[in-house]
């Protein structure tokens, strides 16, 4: 009897044994493959920062190209501009030759469709008003509708002619609104180097209409300011001016180029270059 | 005599089974605390933050070894080294060409992990890019 008792204590240690055993093996396979799914998304989350920081690296380069000969800066709802006119060939150049360099020394896939910045052609973002420069013309042109259009509030154009270049300013045709969704509050001075001429234009427009400031030397025209519809600007312009532009609008924006820059790697990112 | 000899070589052998099974246990989860998978990401964050400040403030555009360093010595953390070498290219008759590497930073330990990021830049003289570069940090935990 003793000896089957014994047999007894024998087996249920032996079982026990077993049972801790096996707990203990449960434990060390469950955390193995915890570890492991951890070490999977930290892999992905890795490669989704190594494509994001590329991504904004280039960005930053863009912008940097960009900006020594325009500059976009946003402080809420406005948007400001300063640059010379006409724009530098040399940014579209520089471009050019940034992307190809990324194409022959990125580690990985980059893939640059810039012809619109090249053209300096921005987009205020999220109401889609388009800022362009071609040949001897600045502008800034929203969309019809309510988004964009309905959302410019104020204009404020100062351009900067070399000494001489001007002597008057006066407006052609002026379509004054009162205060109200279809009116926008414009500022317009003309200016030369010299300060000989500065001449100061306070206006509260009809968005959907047209209005033009004719910039003259000894009556002869030089360049124009014109509004017109919808609520669009033109700035006409000779060689060689300073420009400082700002849009204020109805909401806060953002400044994007109207082109994609893609990074794959083992993650893809795709979206438009972010300029302010 | 002999079962009991029997009985005590089983006990020995599960006391070694057991006795083996939570040093691996031990093991693993040490392992698993040195080698975080989430610290590579970290180290890289790290990296590439401190290129990028050292890129806006113009540092890695200027040259200045002696500026590159102190802007690097203060921007980490004391508990983490680096090494920069950058490499510099410049465009002529429709391709890139090799100028110049410049490295900065301290020497990078034999024994220890390393973690490697990189940031491409350019840099820009009278209105238009004089050069093309690509800094690669190497970092580890000192």
């Amino acid at each position: 009897m003793a000896k089957v008792g014994k047999m007894k204590k024998g087996v249920l240690f032996t079982v026990s044994v077993m049972l801790l055993s096996i707990s203990i093996l449960t434990l060390v396979i469950f955390l193995s493959e915890q570890s492991s799914k951890g070490k999977q998304s930290a892999v992905q989350l890795s490669d989704i920062d190594e494509v994001s920081s590329k991504y904004s690296g280039i960005e930053d380069q863009l912008e940097r190209i960009i900006s020594t000969s325009i500059n976009i800066s946003v402080d809420n709802s406005t948007v400001f501009i300063e640059e010379r006119l006409p724009v530098s060939q040399q940014i579209a150049i520089d471009i050019e030759r940034f992307a190809w360099f990324e194409y022959n020394y990125s580690e990985e896939n980059v893939s640059m469709n810039l012809s619109n910045l090249k053209n300096a052609s921005f987009l205020i973002q999220p109401n889609r008003i388009e800022i362009m420069h071609e040949s001897a013309n600045f502008y800034i042109v929203p969309e019809g509708g309510n988004s964009s259009a309905g959302s410019v509030q104020t204009y404020e154009v100062n351009l900067t002619f070399a000494s001489e270049r001007i002597d008057a300013a006066a407006w052609q045709t002026l379509s004054n609104a009162s205060n109200g969704s279809g009116a926008v509050v414009v500022h317009v001075r003309i200016q030369d180097e010299s300060y000989a001429v500065n001449l100061d234009f306070y206006e509260t427009l009809d968005k959907y209409s047209t209005s033009l400031l004719n910039i003259t030397k000894e009556g002869s025209l030089v360049g124009y300011v014109r509004f017109y519809s919808p609520a669009a600007l033109q700035v006409q312009h000779p060689e060689n001016i300073g420009l400082k532009a700002s849009v204020g609008l109805s909401n806060p924006v953002y400044v994007e180029a109207n082109d994609t820059l893609t990074i794959s790697s083992f993650a893809n990112k795709t979206g438009r270059i972010r300029i302010a | 005599m002999r079962t009991k000899g029997f009985v005590f070589t089983i006990d020995a052998t599960l006391a070694l089974f057991l006795m083996v099974l939570v040093l691996i246990t031990i093991i693993f989860l040490s392992a698993q605390a040195d080698e975080s998978p989430y610290v590579n990401l970290h180290m890289l964050r790290i990296g590439k933050d401190t290129l990028s400040v050292m890129d806006k403030q113009g540092i890695l555009t200027s040259g200045n070894v002696s500026l590159m360093n102190s802007s690097l010595n203060s921007t980490l953390q004391r508990s983490i080294g680096a090494h920069v070498e950058i490499s510099t290219y410049y465009y002529d008759e429709g391709g890139f060409n090799f100028m110049s590497i410049t490295q900065f930073g301290s020497n990078i330990p034999a024994n220890a992990s390393i973690y490697v990021t990189s940031r491409d830049f350019v840099a820009m003289s009278n209105g238009r890019i004089s050069n093309y570069s690509i800094a690669r940090m190497t970092l580890w935990q000192k």
